[in-house]
């Protein structure tokens, strides 16, 4: 970004192509800076600016203090023989803007003036610095504000449990690492931790890879063929996904049970995870289609097919879709609580469930009181990679919740 | 536009009845040939799918590809011309492979079950004198398995009989292909196809049929449910769990007459509108805060806006059934807050039921919802907020508009215009949220009779309610969760309709240019 770079800008002044003088300047991270000189030019002579300025403008004032000329060339040609006051000045913070002020003698009230602007801008500037300050302040109270449960997190899972769940105090009476320990070491009917974890890896890895392909194979049917059913195929895809997810995983159950007869709770949370994931192709497709079909089509005439052009080309070229499609599809098993109860069904044991419906089940109904702390344990293992993976992806995620409305 | 135009318009447009009848007419004339001039293969190919392609072939031009060493020894690949026998014998193995698959699903899951669709004689289990259950042999029928069969035999009989008839037309055009001497595709070369031309078939067919499977056949299933009693009462028993019969559209007489003094009415209609409402200010509260905390992260005097962005996300990487259990534990009558209020402060004698006084109750959703959705907001209109052209604001400049009607005039019609479609889509999804109120509410129970006679709860939304019914409580009332989600069905489907047709009806970001 232009404000990341420190450049300088110059200011040459050539007469018959001769360097006479010339004045450096701040250059773009310098806020509203002037350099004022005086020079004695006569006419031919050339001001010339470099220093990869994109936008320049210059002003040239005359006896009138009329504005004579204007424009945004990096070269001045001056018209009179005569003594110029010079002030070069840099535009706002971010843009890679500079502007020449050239005044003849007889302006010089406007140079004091300018001076007088001066001063009154360093005060300006140490208002300036007394705002910033509240302004940043002001977003840090409401970070901090907005961070409140996830502190009461952390401090909950180091709080010992010593007259059942503190639920009423912000910090811990009595510090302890015991929480976590308990949650690796205390498994039985309730805890099961260790196997949670391992079931909701299994599921989401299996189930990310699946979902993936299929996200990727729907969008690039969609995006690069004319088929006939195309367009109703679309539609009908973007109807029957609003149907309660809820309802659909309660027949899902049936269907397992009873038509398909997987026993197995992991495969069938795998199933269900991905079964239904070529709906979601409306991102990825998104993606595709703003790949060029230029390229394809070079490739087409190479002799490729569109196998070949899909795995070859657009797979190498859609890399962020990919890892955006991989990481919703990952982190999906880990928080949903819902359809893993309805699939699973009710007389699932706990050495079969996932991670976020063991956890739930560890501070409903009256284990609250004894797993509190565990559950706050469990709860930081769970979020600390989850976080850590949403932060790499985040700048994905605003492409994909707005559905490809914003466009990098 | 000129009125040659309008006139060509004009002759193009035709009657939609004409259109579809059209378009039947188109679909059927194909098969009616292949009826009338096909051959005796074509022909029998209406009865065994597909069976025309083994007999249909001739001798043909057939490219082959090869590769012969060359002067030097290297590898080097050639095209080898030649005429051969060539048939399609692999398009005949897969449609009567189809064939086969579908008259198995209609002997196994069709026949037994279509008998029984009725629901009229389901053998039970009976409990006899001395307490002993006596089940039929075979076992109970299970009414459930019975729809969901037949259900999924239907779905599989109507797919095969369309694969089925285009195949007919296949192999009607293969014979008259034949008979003028043109080439047909060798087996080879529908499986290169199946990478290439047809790639799409490939990549489309399993998600297509984990879709049919496992979205499309259980939306048809519960759509059914709402017309039987399944989990309701009959006669003031309730009806035996899988043990349920067709009771026509009267579910639905029940929910719109007021006088049949059913609570369900009125406690629906109390849910409807307050899943409108939430839906409303949830997306209302999340835009405006959003933009808000994305306009002073922006700001040209924040500092360290990395830090904080940070800060920020990282409440939305966090999941919700964690972040929102300590909230609810937070606002519990016993717990932080009302503690510090009560004892440390002395502003209030007894807890402020944050979560457990139904009114309150909503209030403290829409404000927690806030601490759910600012970031997300946030995080998405900066977005946005780089991504406005950098030229417009320069006109601007140029032009003499100070910052505030830059604002007023070029940031926000950006931000409206990219982010309509989006706010009428996070409607929706408000509509369909689920995480915030029940983990907020999980464990409140409602005071109020009629309420808890459907198992609802005042702060329930149509989708918590409708979890309520199928898993939640004791009871199971899957014949209202059924209606209550078809309705949903129906107000999410109308609003995405809203959306698709005004985000399609011309590129946004021209116009605004």
């Amino acid at each position: 970004m232009a404000n990341d770079r420190v450049k300088l800008w110059r200011l040459n002044i050539e007469r018959a192509g001769k360097k006479i003088s010339h004045k450096l300047l701040g250059g773009a991270s310098q806020e509203d800076e002037v350099v004022a000189f005086d020079v004695h030019l006569q006419k031919g002579d050339a001001l010339i600016l470099d220093g990869g300025v994109r936008d320049l403008r210059y002003n040239c004032l005359d006896k009138d203090d009329a504005q004579c000329s204007e424009g945004r060339e990096g070269i001045m040609v001056v018209e009179q023989d005569g003594t110029y006051d010079i002030h070069l000045s840099t535009a706002k913070r971010g843009n890679e803007r500079c502007s020449i002020l050239l005044a003849t003698p007889e302006s010089a009230k406007l140079h004091q003036q300018q001076m007088h602007n001066l001063g009154k801008m360093r005060r300006k500037k140490a208002t300036d610095l007394l705002l910033t300050v509240l302004h940043n302040l002001f977003i840090a109270v409401l970070v901090f504000a907005w961070l409140i449960p996830i502190f009461w997190l952390i401090l909950v899972s180091f709080t010992g449990n010593l007259h059942g769940a503190n639920i009423s105090k912000f910090f811990p009476e009595v510090w302890t690492f015991q929480n976590y320990i308990d949650l690796f070491t205390k498994t039985g009917d309730v805890n099961a931790f260790p196997t949670w974890f391992m079931n909701t890896l299994i599921v989401s890895v299996c189930s990310t890879i699946l979902s993936t392909l299929f996200v990727l194979a729907t969008a690039f049917a969609f995006s690069r063929f004319n088929f006939k059913k195309r367009k109703g195929l679309m539609n009908i895809s973007m109807i029957i996904a609003l149907f309660p997810g809820m309802l659909t995983m309660l027949v899902s159950y049936y269907l397992f049970e009873y038509v398909f007869k997987i026993q197995s709770g992991l495969v069938r949370l795998i199933i269900a995870y991905s079964a239904g994931a070529g709906l979601g192709y409306l991102v990825a497709k998104g993606f595709f289609d703003t790949i060029p079909t230029a390229v394809d089509e070079a490739a087409k005439l190479d002799g490729a097919s569109s196998s070949r052009i899909f795995f070859q080309i657009l797979v190498p070229l859609s890399k962020p879709i990919i890892v955006y499609t991989i990481i919703t599809a990952f982190m999906s098993p880990w928080v949903d609580f819902v359809f893993a109860k309805i699939i699973l069904g009710n007389n699932a044991l706990p050495a079969h469930y996932t991670v976020a419906m063991g956890l739930i089940n560890l501070i409903t109904a009256g284990n609250q009181v004894d797993w509190f702390g565990v559950f706050a344990a469990g709860s930081v293992i769970v979020a600390v990679p989850l976080s850590v993976l949403f932060m790499l992806v985040q700048k994905y995620y605003v492409g994909g919740v707005t559905g490809g409305a914003v466009k990098g | 536009m000129s009125t040659r135009a309008v006139t060509n318009r004009k002759a193009e447009k035709v009657n939609p009845f004409v259109k579809i009848w059209r378009g039947i007419c188109g679909y059927f004339r194909p098969l009616g040939q292949a009826l009338i001039h096909g051959d005796v293969f074509t022909k029998l190919s209406f009865l065994l799918s597909g069976c025309g392609y083994f007999f249909h072939g001739h001798e043909q031009e057939v490219l082959t590809h090869d590769v012969v060493p060359d002067e030097d020894g290297h590898p080097k690949s050639i095209t080898i011309k030649s005429r051969r026998y060539v048939n399609q014998w692999l398009r005949g193995v897969f449609y009567l492979a189809l064939e086969a698959l579908a008259i198995v699903a209609l002997i196994f899951w069709g026949v037994p079950n279509f008998a029984k669709l009725s629901l009229n004689s389901l053998q039970v289990c009976t409990i006899n004198e001395d307490f002993e259950e006596i089940c039929p042999p075979g076992g109970p029928d299970n009414a459930f398995l019975i729809v969901l069969f037949s259900i999924l035999t239907i779905l599989i009989l109507v797919f095969w009989l369309f694969i089925h008839l285009s195949s007919v037309k296949g192999v009607y055009r293969s014979e008259c292909d034949i008979k003028e001497g043109k080439p047909i595709k060798s087996a080879r070369q529908d499986v290169h196809d199946l990478l290439d031309e047809h790639f799409y078939i490939t990549t489309l067919a399993l998600p297509v049929i984990g879709i049919l499977t496992f979205t499309l056949v259980p939306t048809l299933m519960m759509i059914l449910i709402a017309f039987t009693n399944y989990g309701g009462k009959s006669g003031g028993e309730t009806v035996q769990i899988h043990n349920f019969s067709w009771v026509g559209f009267s579910n639905w007489g029940n929910l719109f007459s007021i006088g049949g003094g059913s609570s369900f009415l009125s406690v629906f209609g109390s849910q409807l509108l307050w899943t409108v409402i939430w839906a409303f200010f949830a997306t209302i509260t999340c835009f405006f805060g959003g933009l808000l905390l994305a306009l002073l992260l922006n700001a040209k005097r924040t500092r360290f806006t990395k830090v904080w962005r940070t800060g920020f996300v990282l409440t939305i990487a966090v999941p919700q059934f964690v972040s929102l259990m300590l909230i609810r534990y937070f606002l519990a009558d016993e717990g932080i807050v009302n503690n510090l209020l009560i004892y440390t402060f002395h502003l209030i004698d007894k807890p402020i039921g944050f979560l457990s006084d139904p009114t309150i109750t909503k209030f403290t959703i829409i404000l927690v919802n806030c601490w759910v959705g600012f970031p997300y907001l946030m995080l998405m209109i900066s977005g946005i907020l780089l991504n406005i052209p950098a030229d417009l604001y320069e006109s601007a400049r140029i032009d003499g508009a100070g910052k505030t009607k830059m604002f007023w005039s070029i940031t926000m019609p950006y931000i409206l215009q990219v982010c309509t479609p989006y706010l009428i889509s996070s409607f929706v999804s408000n509509i369909n949220n689920f995480n915030v109120i029940y983990l907020l509410t999980a464990d409140s129970v409602s005071s109020n009779q009629a309420y808890i006679d459907v198992s609802a709860r005042e702060s329930d939304l149509l989708i918590t309610w409708l979890y309520n019914m199928i898993a939640g409580g004791a009871k199971h009332e899957y014949y209202m969760a059924s209606i209550v989600g078809i309705i949903m069905f129906t107000i999410s489907t109308i609003f995405t309709l809203i959306t698709f047709t005004q985000s399609t009806k011309g590129d946004r970001e021209r116009r605004l240019q």
